[in-house]
Order: C-alpha cells, then structure tokens, then sequence
C-alpha cells in the first residue's frame, strides 16, 4: 500500500499549489495518516490499471471545492452541477396524496361569542366614579353602532335626479369661482367686501356702551 | 339521533340542541351555478358566521356543545349554541382577567381559569421597553387580551391593541373584590343594554370590570357597597326579572 502511495500520487494532475505542497506532505507524514488525508479532501484516486487511461482524474469531492473551480473546463463544470441538482432534489421528499380539491365555503368559524352577540367592552364606571373608564366606554361601545350607520348611509346614497339637479345648481356657482380668472375673482371679492362694509357700521353702532339715564 | 341528522337550522332556533346534531344550512346562491348561467355580477359576499358550539361539517353545521340554538340576522346571519357552563376556554380575541402567579424572565405567567396558564410578555405593555419595564408583582390582576389561543398552544395575553395602546388593557388598579360566576352571567351583562348593569348603575357609583373567563371585580367608594354589588350580581344568576326589581326596590328605599 505504502509505495503504491507515492506512484499514484506523482500520476495524479494537480494544479501548481498542490504540486508544491505533496512532497512535503509525503515527507513528513507517516503512511497510516494518507487514509485520513484521502478522506479528509475527498482525495481517492484510481489506479492505472482500473482506468485503463495514462491520466489519473480527480475525485468528485474535490473538484467541487473552492480552489478547484478555477482549473475547470466547462464541461466538467456542467457535470457536476447537475449532478449537485439531483442530488438535492433526490434529498426533498414530498408527501405522494393526490391533490384535494377544498370547496370554498361560505361559512366562517368564530369561536367568541364577542362577535356572534356583540357584546360590550368589559371595562365599565359609573356615575362619574373613573371618568377615564367612562369615556373610554363610550368611544369602544360606540364602534359597533358606527357601522350600523354607516350601512345606513350607503343604502340612502341614490339621489333622485331631481334633487341632483337642485343640488348642482346651487354648485355651478361655487365651483365657478374656482375655475374663473385671476381677475374676475378680485373683481367679485371686491363686490363683497363692498357688502361686509356696509353692513360692518350698524355692527358696530349696535355694540356701543349705553350711558344708563339718570 | 337519526331523526335528528339533518334539520334545517332555522327550524331548531330557540330550541335545544345536543352535541352531534347535524343542521342543514339553506343552499347558498353563489353555489348553485344560476349566477354564471345568468351572467349576473357577483352578489356581495353574504357569509353566515357559525359560532361557538357549532362546527362545520360537510351536511352543514355539527353540533358540540349543548344548549340552546341562537341566531342573528346581520351581514349574511349567524348561529351560534348558547350554553351554561364554567370552565373556560381562552379564545382568541377575547379579553379576560389574569392572576400574576409567576415572573420567569421575559414572561408573567397568568391564571386565567383554563386548563393551562397564560403567558404575558413584558413587552406586551403601553410604553414598555427593555429598559423599561412594567411594574408587575405576583398576585396582581391584568386585564387583557388573547391573541393566541387553540387546543395545541400556550395560550397567549398582551395588554395594548392593534396600535400599541392600552385602552383599558393593563393592571387593574388596587382595591376592588373579584369574584367568579357562571359565563353565561358574564355574557348577560356584558350584552347591549343590560337590565341588571341599567338598574345597578343607579344605585352607586362604581366600577367593574368584566372578564370572559367569568371573573368579575368591582369597586366602589366604601367597602359595604362594593359588597352590595357583589351580592347582586351573584344572586342575578339565580333571580328572575321579578326577584331583581324587587331586590333593586329594597336597596333604592334604605
């Protein structure tokens, strides 16, 4: 085993580092730590006579790390990513059930009873004894009836085209004024302030200090 | 049972119904295929709640509690089995009262009345921080929320909302007596417009609060009248209508 060792490894391609690494390994290592080696790096390599070719090749384990990936060819570099590909799609396992077809339901579970009778908030005051609690119970109980109001809202929100009609009317105007120009709108803001003036004095003259009559 | 299998629901409201019925809920439109023969819009989603003590099964609702059928028609209806019983069993969403039994690290252990203790975090506070921590002893009351809670898991209590306020939430003040009484008592009072909780709110001022666990404190300005209110509200299991008006007259001439 121990010479065969040495011929193996001057067969096997390396790249430079190790080239100049493995004498020195072999050197100073004692043959019973070469099996550790191998499998430390994945390092198992094949003899001439099993390959039947001149070149060794490298191990699997090897070529996936790090420092190796440089010296690849594509080719290789494909193998063994699909190789790692069904590797780990071998290691995913699923459960083989045929696929259950759930019927969406219309019914909801609710397991309070909060929401089936709507009930109250639980903190209660009464007769002014923590002010805090008795605002905080009106502002928590009176979540519920905002809904119902607002419900209500939605149900009355068709207008009558009658009453859309007499609504836009009053609109026309006040919508107007934003689209006019500049100087229309100081015109009729004058207009108005001329109005404010007028009646401004008898505003005035009605707050004066009445000297009481002796 | 046979008999049984297979009422309509309707039917059966207002009635008894014991666990294992199984209750036919009328054919839903959207399930039918009229909608897409007719081409009509959508109808907006009318879903039909099915409360505690129900369960869904392929017929249509499976009894497992008993207890009289209920229902409510609002926003698609619901039906749900209303039962008397003690043991509580937290569920999600529902607020209760907690004793502080034991402070282990991040969390308070909280006996809440169910089969296993809550947990509480210390974070789960109004304005709580690392740095700074809520101030909570051993055998303090708490009043909070589930938010997690099923048959696998530790129940789970926080004291803030959804917006990290506490509105409520939190240690409930010193003082006070709390009792425990059946929950169905509970849901009595805490209905909208509760006779009982109208006629006690004008004999003294007070305060209370309302576990769903069935827990119950109340304080008011002296000891004697927070006796009082305790005494009623635990005779009001037991009294009808009747008893109570007479019972309310008696304090209201002292």
């Amino acid at each position: 085993m121990e010479a065969c060792h040495c011929s193996w490894a001057r067969r096997v391609e390396l790249n430079r580092r190790h080239r100049l690494l493995l004498p020195l390994l072999f050197r100073y290592m004692r043959p019973r730590h070469y099996a550790s080696l191998g499998i430390r790096c994945g390092l198992v390599v094949m003899p001439v006579a099993m390959t039947g070719e001149a070149k060794m090749k490298l191990s699997r384990n090897l070529l996936r790390m790090k420092f190796m990936q440089k010296g690849l060819d594509a080719k290789t570099k494909k193998e063994l990513e699909e190789e790692e590909k069904k590797v780990i799609s071998d290691e995913h396992w699923y459960l083989d059930v045929p696929v259950k077809k759930a019927k969406e339901s219309f019914i909801i579970e609710e397991q309070s009873f909060v929401v089936c009778e709507e009930l109250l908030y639980g903190r209660m005051s009464f007769n002014g004894f923590n002010p805090e609690i008795e605002k905080l119970m009106i502002q928590m109980n009176s979540k519920n009836k905002k809904e119902e109001i607002e419900v209500d809202d939605k149900m009355e929100a068709d207008v009558s085209d009658a009453e859309m009609a007499r609504r836009y009317e009053t609109l026309v105007g006040t919508v107007g004024k934003k689209f006019m120009r500049r100087r229309d709108q100081r015109v009729l803001m004058d207009e108005e302030n001329c109005e404010n003036i007028e009646i401004r004095p008898s505003k005035k003259a009605k707050k004066k200090f009445l000297k009481p009559r002796d | 049972m046979a008999a049984r299998g297979g009422v309509a629901v309707e039917e059966r409201v207002g009635q008894v119904v014991l666990p294992g019925d199984v209750l036919v809920v009328p054919a839903h439109p959207d399930e039918d295929g009229e909608r897409l023969r007719l081409g009509a819009p959508p109808a907006p989603h009318t879903r039909l709640l099915c409360g505690p003590g129900l369960r869904r099964c392929d017929a249509g609702l499976l009894v497992t509690k008993c207890g009289l059928l209920r229902h409510r028609q609002a926003a698609g209806g619901a039906y749900w089995v209303d039962s008397q019983q003690k043991r509580y069993v937290p569920i999600k969403g529902d607020h209760a009262i907690g004793i502080v039994t034991a402070k282990a690290g991040d969390v308070f252990k909280l006996d809440v009345g169910g089969s296993e203790q809550a947990s509480l975090s210390y974070l789960a506070f109004e304005g709580a921080t690392k740095r700074n921590r809520p101030n909570v002893q051993v055998g303090d009351l708490i009043y909070g929320q589930f938010v997690v809670a099923n048959k696998d898991m530790e129940p789970e209590m926080v004291c803030v909302d959804s917006s990290g306020r506490s509105s409520g939430m939190g240690i409930i003040g010193q003082d006070g007596f709390l009792f425990k009484v059946s929950l169905g008592l509970i849901r009595k009072l805490l209905a909208p417009k509760s006779e009982i909780i109208q006629e006690l709110s004008q004999l003294y001022p007070f305060e209370m609060v309302l576990g769903m666990n069935g827990r119950i404190w109340v304080k008011a300005r002296t000891v004697q009248q927070t006796l009082i209110i305790v005494n009623i509200l635990e005779a009001c299991e037991y009294m009808t209508a009747e008893q109570r008006k007479q019972a309310f007259a008696k304090l209201s001439g002292n």
